[in-house]
């Protein structure tokens, strides 16, 4: 018996393109009925033209494209979520990199604690959590009042209700996934390597510059990835945090298709919106690639 | 013995004959879900209806705008599942547009005669069900004297306490925010232009506006003290003012307002036509249009409806004052305006906030 010719329990060969096949069967399935049919059909609705007031015509038009890559405000939305999921990322990175590398070195009892409390948010959904920092950042929340009783500033800081806010509630929602997705990159960071390089007289600064980050590289690029596709696919944090004033793709999307009805051409931006996840996971690769 | 067991079973078993017979019709109301509409539309009106009709059972649908139903309906365009749908007049144009309302015969209503004329444009594709009007929300602390005059939106002392809702750059509200403020800034004809509105809202307006998306809604951060004035609709006002014990106060400010209507349309292609019928004409029927009234605060569009004045006293729709005073906007083609008086929300007076 082979190694690629694997047989069941009656001892009849089974071909392993059919078994390959029959193992992806389930999972290629789900993702025709949940993902395959809805993009075409989201598509095709991007093609619809529809007149005054988001009425659906017949009509085929490349209008929706169009009128998107022209609209200035449109370039602006992709600046905007562009910006903000490149800020959202990288400030996720410094604030989750020393909890990942902690992790990494603390000693095999305390480690399973540790982490179970560094993914314990994702036990609570991130629109309660975005609730807890409406409380806390509020006119009237915590902090405001904090520093108002102290004496240290007369009016309430705006802290939520504007960019900030959303910042602040993005990066706090990512930290785990990029925790994890660290951890499990920082697979090649050996102990040894830094003992050595301190061994040749590398300073911690450098021993971290030229040893450990580099090693960690593929853990950052996989975090980095992750965090950036939910940071520009986010909606529900910017929606309840940013008082309405910033503006993103995967709002205009919800705004386009819920309140200005204008379905074409909310599906003609989530279109282009999964065009800039395919853009990312093209840059992923080739970064990956240039790790290995 | 026997006797009276046999005469038992014959007896269930014609009740059960009875029952099976009686075929009654399920139809679903799609309607408004939040600031106490479904629980008092239902209350009001849904449940006697089905007292009065014990043939035909109703289910109220609740979703979150007018918006959310049209994309129901379209969705739903081969298969409806809701019979009937309560909606915004300028939506209900959308879907009339779209082939997806049924054309009801008007003179088949015995009430669509007693129907005031205002939003009865679309004829039995979209029938007035209910007046509100948008209105000076505030927190009676904040404001010692009642403000009066839509400038208390600008009063520059109320600076990050003002809430005006434009979730996603603005819906109807925020359209007649700008008709409003553009008749307030000079300009009296929005279809000629509604550059002095927008131009008054961005520069006094947006600098002093704490948010554009209130969450949960503006009426709960008037009535918390979060912010001191909001605008808002004044059925949902009263609503809040009962829910609060008068933390919110709703005023019809002098310059005048301008009325939203809500209409009941019967979705095309569902089933139970009959059944739908019955009940749009019990739904404007004088008694069920008071009970509405007295349950949630909009004005009645049946002219045979009578409220109690306690009721009349907090509808400013009722006050023939304020309806003569009324703005006059066509939502016939406020839908083909739409995009040009939001368009402004999103790149001048929303950036203006920030």
């Amino acid at each position: 018996m082979s190694a690629t010719q694997p047989t069941v329990a009656t001892g009849k060969r089974v071909p392993t393109g059919l078994l390959i096949a029959a193992l992806l069967l389930p999972l290629a399935l789900i993702n025709l009925v949940s993902f395959i049919i809805p993009v075409v059909r989201l598509t095709s609705i991007s093609f619809i033209q529809s007149t005054g007031g988001g009425v659906l015509t017949d009509n085929w038009t490349l209008e929706n494209y169009i009128g998107f890559f022209t609209d200035p405000f449109s370039l602006e939305l992709i600046w905007n979520s562009v910006v903000m999921s490149l800020v959202v990322t990288v400030g996720t990175l410094i604030c989750s990199y020393p909890i990942a590398l902690f992790l990494h070195r603390v000693s095999p009892r305390w480690r399973n604690i540790l982490f179970v409390m560094t993914i314990s948010p994702l036990l609570v959904s991130a629109v309660v959590r975005t609730y807890g920092w409406m409380v806390l950042m509020g006119d009237r929340g915590v902090i405001n009042g904090l520093l108002m009783n102290a004496g240290i500033i007369d009016s309430p800081l705006r802290l939520v209700n504007n960019t900030l806010g959303v910042y602040i509630g993005l990066i706090e929602i990512l930290i785990p996934y990029m925790a994890l997705s660290l951890i499990a990159g920082f697979g090649r960071l050996e102990r040894s390597y830094e003992e050595a390089a301190a061994s040749l007289g590398a300073s911690s600064f450098t021993r971290f510059r030229r040893v450990i980050f580099p090693l960690t590289l593929p853990g950052v690029a996989l975090g980095c990835l992750l965090c950036f596709v939910l940071a520009i696919s986010s909606f529900v944090t910017p929606k309840l945090l940013g008082g309405g004033r910033v503006f993103l793709l995967a709002t205009e999307i919800y705004d386009q298709a819920v309140i200005q009805l204008e379905w074409p051409s909310a599906a003609a931006t989530s279109i282009v919106v999964l065009v800039i996840f395919g853009l990312a996971l093209a840059v992923y690769g080739r970064v990956s690639r240039r790790l290995d | 013995m026997d006797r009276k067991i046999n005469r038992t079973i014959v007896a269930a078993a014609a009740s059960v004959l009875v029952a099976g017979t009686g075929q009654a019709a399920d139809i679903t109301v799609m309607g408004y879900r939040g600031g106490g509409f479904e629980e008092n539309y239902v209350k009001a009106v849904v449940e006697p209806f089905m007292a009065a009709n014990p043939d035909i059972n109703v289910t109220f649908f609740g979703v979150q705008n007018a918006a959310t139903a049209l994309g129901q309906m379209r969705a739903q365009k081969d298969n409806p599942s809701a019979n009937a749908v309560i909606y915004d007049l300028s939506v209900a144009k959308i879907a009339a547009t779209e082939g997806l309302t049924e054309t009801l015969d008007t003179a088949a209503l015995a009430s669509y005669a007693d129907l005031h004329d205002i939003g009865k444009e679309l004829g039995g594709e979209a029938i007035p069900l209910t007046y509100d009007t948008l209105s000076l929300i505030y927190n009676p602390e904040a404001f010692p004297e009642a403000p009066t005059s839509w400038s208390a939106l600008w009063d520059p002392v109320r600076k990050g306490k003002v809430v005006v809702p434009a979730q996603g750059g603005g819906d109807i509200q925020a359209i007649l925010l700008t008709i409003i403020a553009n008749r307030i800034a000079g300009q009296d004809d929005y279809k000629t232009t509604i550059e002095p509105g927008v131009e008054l809202l961005a520069t006094q307006l947006a600098p002093l506006i704490q948010t554009w998306e209130p969450k949960p809604d503006a009426y709960s951060l008037v009535a918390d003290g979060t912010a001191d004035v909001a605008i808002g609709y004044n059925a949902r006002a009263q609503h809040f003012f009962d829910q609060t014990g008068g933390r919110v106060l709703s005023v019809a400010p002098s310059e005048g307002t301008a009325a939203q209507i809500n209409v009941i349309s019967a979705i095309a292609g569902a089933p139970e036509p009959e059944a739908t019928q019955r009940f749009i004409d019990y739904a404007l029927s004088p008694e069920a249009q008071a009970a509405f009234s007295e349950a949630m605060f909009y004005a009645p569009t049946n002219s045979k409806a009578e409220l109690d004045e306690a009721t009349a006293a907090r509808i400013p729709y009722m006050d023939p004052a304020t309806r003569e005073g009324l703005i006059h906007v066509d939502w016939m083609t406020i839908g083909e305006m739409r995009d040009s008086i939001l368009a402004p929300w999103k790149r001048r007076i929303i950036p203006a906030s920030r």
